[in-house]
């Protein structure tokens, strides 16, 4: 077991240290990262000196050293729109993209989880069909386009109508969570009505159901009480790297919503090339991902000791 | 059909009852995905035939027929441009498809031959290329893809180039699962002790078993890369203007949404409905070719 997290947290290292890489070689692709601060019109003494003083004099690998030893001080480096720490910007942003995550995931839970187990107990009816392909909508719908569609109706016409309407952007109260979270979370639905049916499938010939079955229990606590209870394991630990993939996600979101966080911020940069804020943005969003992912491996075999860890 | 006196032969001849023969085949078109099919048709033929289906000429502006709503010269309305709704989403399935099936030819066969290989060989490059696969797939895809584009230049290749590694990363990693279990088959071990050289045994004996896995996740990819292509389109950093791909007609539609909704509905559906065709048709080949795999 210990030899297992030493393993997986070794793993996890390398990762990090491809993705420092992928970063670094990238964000040097994109140019000489001295244009971006130095004008045209400077003399060439000063320019020369700017690149001293930012390190861009030395080779590669020693670039790439400097990068690293400030990444593991939480140093992202400076803005160059903002002349402030990227670490800093991310700090302010980071609760708004949070918090839409964690609603989004609820919301995705509401309507995945009952689903799931509605076609696992009438499997192969016509429910299951249709959980099916409400599962499978939700995957394959732009989630730009439905942002838009949802602006127009719950906006637009609810509110021409005279009736209550919903925000369409900005983040303010509740209210205004609501279309950028439903829009997030209903990309993710199907990967948790697939895992709950699976999941509850395998619990529902178990021996403990089939027990609370023969004690004459209604079939209403056997299915979400004693089996469901079973079946979340490996839900919820899915549900952790649903959380790492809103990050991902939060980009387009949170664009069309104009909401305050980490994605939209990423965008501005991205147009502004302020190449450090994309960076930092990048690195957080993949070291993010990693953990996460580190967790749930330990979290699984720790909850469900029937698996096994093999160094493979 | 010589070998009469062979037993499978013996079995076959034994007749199935017609009524259970009726039986199994009603269940067995009740799951095949026939919309889904359908759809998938009608895109290839839009794809083959766009110049013949398309009304009108997809990148012609015609200003004073600008926001026309549908009707029966332009069946899906027309744009701000005046370009006509419909042509454009006819001869946008070509940039969506062209695009997916290449990324796919490109980064999934190489995922493909370094999930199989490394796979296979086991040692330090697979778990060097285990991690790189697990590094690329942590890092955000559109983020990633928007910064590389809007550096290098908006362009049909670029989005390509950028979308290749993450593709490959997906496929590697499930092909090399899959290789994992087939290199400790009975018939791999024979073909070692024979002393078959490596190359061999991956191209003879591991590529022909993991074929049905890579019709099946290539079939989702597909649908997958539409889905970020479009959305990188959509974010004007993809498919650069004035092509018609479906997700910068979105995005040429979103400030006019209140008055000429068509311009990012039409599209928008166009979008929906292939990848979900493709999702429902590869989650029926998965079924169809791997039993074993059938979420029961």
């Amino acid at each position: 077991m210990g030899r297992y997290i030493a393993n997986r947290f070794a793993q996890s290292i390398v990762n990090i240290l491809f993705i420092t890489v992928m970063v670094f070689l990238l964000a040097r692709a994109t140019g000489d990262p001295a244009d971006v601060f130095i004008d045209d019109s400077l003399p060439k003494e000063t320019a020369q000196l700017f690149r001293e003083k930012l390190g861009l004099d030395k080779p590669l690998h020693i670039q790439y050293w400097i990068f690293i030893k400030d990444l593991a001080r939480g140093d992202l480096g400076q803005s160059v729109k903002g002349h402030r720490p990227v670490t800093q910007m991310l700090v302010e942003r980071l609760p708004a993209t949070f918090s839409l995550g964690l609603v989004a995931m609820g919301i995705a839970m509401a309507m995945g989880i009952p689903l799931g187990v509605l076609s696992a107990v009438y499997r192969d009816t016509f429910i299951d069909r249709a959980a099916k392909i409400v599962a499978f909508l939700g995957q394959s719908t732009p989630s730009f386009w439905l942002a838009i569609m949802l602006m127009l109706f719950f906006g637009v016409f609810l509110f021409q109508q005279g009736l209550p309407s919903l925000p369409i952007s900005g983040r303010g109260g509740p209210a205004t969570y609501i279309l950028p979270a439903f829009t997030m979370g209903w990309f993710v639905v199907a990967g948790l009505v697939r895992l709950t049916r699976s999941s509850m499938l395998d619990v529902m010939d178990a021996d403990y159901v089939t027990m609370a079955r023969a004690k004459g229990l209604s079939e209403r606590i056997v299915i979400w009480k004693h089996a469901l209870r079973n079946a979340m394991i490996p839900v919820l630990t899915y549900s952790g790297l649903i959380l790492g993939g809103f990050m991902n996600g939060s980009v387009v979101v949170e664009q069309v919503f104009a909401w305050p966080g980490v994605g939209r911020m990423a965008l501005t940069a991205v147009s502004g090339r302020d190449y450090p804020v994309v960076q930092g943005v990048v690195i957080m969003i993949g070291v993010f991902y990693i953990v996460i992912n580190f967790f749930v491996d330990i979290l699984y075999v720790l909850v469900d000791p029937r698996i096994k860890y093999s160094n493979s | 059909m010589a070998e009469t006196g062979h037993p499978t032969a013996v079995i076959q001849a034994q007749p199935v009852p017609l009524k259970r023969r009726l039986r199994n085949g009603a269940a067995a078109l009740r799951r095949t995905p026939l919309i889904p099919m359908m759809i998938l048709w009608m895109l290839l033929i839009c794809v083959a035939f766009a110049p013949l289906i398309a009304t009108h000429d997809p990148v012609k502006n015609e200003i004073s027929n600008n926001h026309a709503p549908p009707s029966t010269s332009n069946f899906l309305g027309t744009d701000t441009l005046g370009r006509d709704v419909f042509s454009r989403i006819i001869y946008g399935s070509r940039i969506s498809l062209a695009l997916s099936l290449l990324v796919i030819v490109i980064g999934g066969g190489t995922g493909i031959i370094l999930g199989t290989v490394t796979g296979y060989m086991g040692g330090l490059a697979d778990a060097l290329v285990q991690r790189a696969v697990e590094a690329i797939l942590a890092l955000p895809l559109i983020l990633v893809a928007l910064t590389f584009v809007f550096t290098f230049g908006f362009s049909f290749w670029n989005v390509i180039f950028i979308l290749c590694p993450f593709v490959a990363a997906r496929f590697a990693r499930i092909v090399r699962g899959e290789t994992l279990s087939i290199r400790e088959r009975d018939y791999v071990a024979v073909a070692k002790v024979m002393g078959a050289p490596t190359h061999q045994i991956v191209l003879k004996h591991i590529l022909p078993n993991v074929f049905n896995t890579v019709v099946v996740i290539s079939t989702l990819e597909v649908g997958h890369i539409i889905l970020v292509e479009s959305s990188l389109s959509f974010l004007g950093v993809g498919i650069p203007p004035p092509n018609p791909a479906w997700g910068l007609m979105v995005a040429d539609g979103r400030q006019y949404i209140t008055s000429a909704y068509w311009i990012t509905l039409f599209p928008g559906l166009a979008i929906l409905a292939t990848v979900l065709s493709l999702n429902l048709f590869g989650d029926w080949l998965r079924d169809t070719l791997d039993p074993r795999r059938r979420q029961l």
